[in-house]
């Protein structure tokens, strides 16, 4: 970290923040607002307000990060943070109570439904009085009783392993534990412009293969403005140990996802077959993490890369052979390191300015950037189980969702219940449509028609 | 690449533990042979980079009906599996 001046430091980002620079970009030039996705935590009552604020005012003053600003120096055009070296506003706190519940946060605004009142803070900017903040939380009383508190943040800063390690920050910041968390960074080998070269070619054969295949979304490539929707579904612990027995016995114990991944292709599938269109197959990226399992931190930066998958037509008669395609595919792409790979891509692209990295992502796919978004995120912050008070009941990520490619299907889980989020863009996907893809994802979940749990 | 030959079990444990440490888990103080690898951070993605470890060190390639969550639960038991490919009385 270096220091600019006496009131600021820079801080360099990181490889994979230049692809959510240029998406992020991509996003508001296309009107489709900004990259924010939010972290749900449901809670069993009230968090205990008194303790949260002062929390988030030490979280900034922690964490200057979280009201960096982006900045390229004008001589390498890299990107970088210029970060406050002492900034004096905590994060941004909302407090609102769903029509009809007890009231009992008093300082709140009503509104008329949680989901609505989510959906609305995702399409706003994260920025207050010329503030620049990468993240805000809120809590919504329900009129069930029970609350939820959400954390809206900004991809250019976090990813979703970082959002969840932010809110154990905050959790542990308001029972008065503060500690260093966000110490150790993945260390990136040293490497020549020769040695980058060739262990990019792994990567870029790889893409050469998929655009062979295309990857056709529901969407289309042209970008829409519409609204964006989400429908999670929370499995009950019966189901959900149903599930998991099903996902071992295909998948093997150990790489549920790929499993998943096979689920969220077929049932894009049955909606494209809906539609009278039969593709050659379908690419999905998959973020994979970089940082070492079990670590505290880093929170901040994207600690991630993309394992390419296809699904091609062959491959997804049944919920079987398309997870065995995922499982083979999986292992050789750990076995090449494309991980790896992609981010010495992504490194070799990192002075490219936003729009013209977005126009090499999306060029080889003739406007496409995949065929939908998806992560199995497994256990959601297994290590918390309170949050400022109040037990946590359930969790989950409402991802951020732009044209192309307009929908998501995305798994994780929280003590023993498997939560389904189903994301669609305003227009990328009929009610019909819609009812379709769960109805397909419910068959391969369980291996038979589970009409009960489509709302 | 070339692979080296597998050591006893003592052995074998030390240098899956340091490989574990140093290459896929933010390992705690302490951290041993017997220590519960899904408490220390093992997933898919961390399991995967461990059996091409193995085969890249050892030369050894689990079968697939050995991939259990019990088997990966410790290093010890991962190598056991591993001393078992090269003499079942292992």
């Amino acid at each position: 970290m270096a220091t600019a001046d006496s009131g600021v430091t820079r801080v360099p980002v990181r490889v994979a923040d230049c692809f959510l620079l240029a998406h992020d970009d991509f996003m508001r030039r296309t009107r489709q607002g900004r990259h924010i996705t939010q972290s749900i935590i449901e809670l069993d009552r009230l968090p205990d307000v008194a303790r949260l604020r002062p929390a988030l005012a030490r979280l900034v003053k922690k964490h200057p990060l979280l009201v960096g600003r982006l900045r390229r120096d004008w001589k390498t055009w890299l990107p970088y943070w210029e970060v406050p070296t002492a900034p004096d506003r905590g994060l941004p706190l909302g407090l609102w109570r769903e029509r009809g519940s007890a009231g009992v946060l008093t300082e709140a605004t009503e509104v008329a439904k949680t989901m609505e009142l989510l959906q609305d803070i995702m399409t706003q900017p994260l920025e207050v009085e010329g503030i620049h903040f990468k993240a805000r939380l809120d809590i919504v009383e329900g009129r069930d009783g029970g609350c939820c508190a959400a954390l809206s943040w900004s991809h250019l800063l976090i990813d979703g392993k970082g959002a969840e390690l932010l809110l154990a920050e905050i959790g542990r910041l308001c029972d008065g534990v503060d500690e260093p968390c966000d110490v150790k960074e993945p260390v990136r080998p040293e490497m020549t412009f020769q040695e980058k070269i060739k262990k990019t070619k792994a990567a870029v054969y790889r893409l050469e293969d998929l655009a062979k295949i295309g990857a056709p979304s529901l969407a289309g490539p042209r970008p829409r403005r519409g609204r964006g929707h989400y429908q999670v579904i929370t499995l009950s612990a019966e189901d959900s140990a149903k599930l998991n027995a099903r996902v071992e016995g295909m998948a093997g114990a150990l790489f549920p996802m790929t499993f998943y991944v096979a689920c969220a292709a077929r049932a894009h599938d049955r909606v494209f077959q809906h539609r009278g269109k039969q593709h050659k197959g379908y690419v999905v990226s998959v973020p994979v993490q970089t940082r070492k399992r079990g670590a505290r931190g880093p929170l901040f930066h994207n600690q991630v890369s993309i394992f390419f998958f296809s699904a091609v037509r062959e491959a997804l008669g049944t919920i079987e052979a398309a997870t065995a395609a995922m499982k083979q595919q999986f292992a050789e792409m750990t076995r090449g390191r494309l991980d790896e790979s992609f981010l010495v891509v992504l490194e070799m692209m990192m002075r490219l300015p936003s729009w013209m990295f977005m126009k090499v992502v999306r060029w080889q796919f003739k406007g496409e950037m995949c065929s939908f978004f998806h992560s199995h995120t497994g256990a959601f912050a297994p290590e918390m189980i309170e949050f400022a008070g109040a037990k946590i009941t359930n969790a989950y990520h409402l991802p951020c969702l732009a044209t192309p490619p307009g929908t998501g299907l995305f798994f994780c889980e929280r003590e023993g219940q498997v939560n389904i989020t189903l994301t669609w863009r305003e227009g990328c996907l009929s009610d019909e449509e819609r009812r379709l893809m769960l109805e397909q994802t419910m068959e391969d979940l369980f291996g038979e028609p589970r009409p009960d749990l489509i709302p | 690449m070339a692979t080296q030959p597998i050591p006893q079990q003592g052995t074998l444990e030390q240098q899956l533990v340091q490989l574990v440490s140093e290459r896929l888990l933010e390992t705690q103080p302490g951290f041993n042979a017997d220590s519960n690898l899904y408490d220390s951070g093992l997933d898919s993605m961390a399991i995967m980079q461990f059996l091409i470890l193995i085969e890249e060190e050892y030369g050894v390639a689990l079968p697939e009906g050995e991939l259990t969550r019990q088997n990966f639960s410790t290093v010890r038991s991962v190598a056991g599996l591993v001393r078992a490919r090269i003499s079942p009385s292992a």
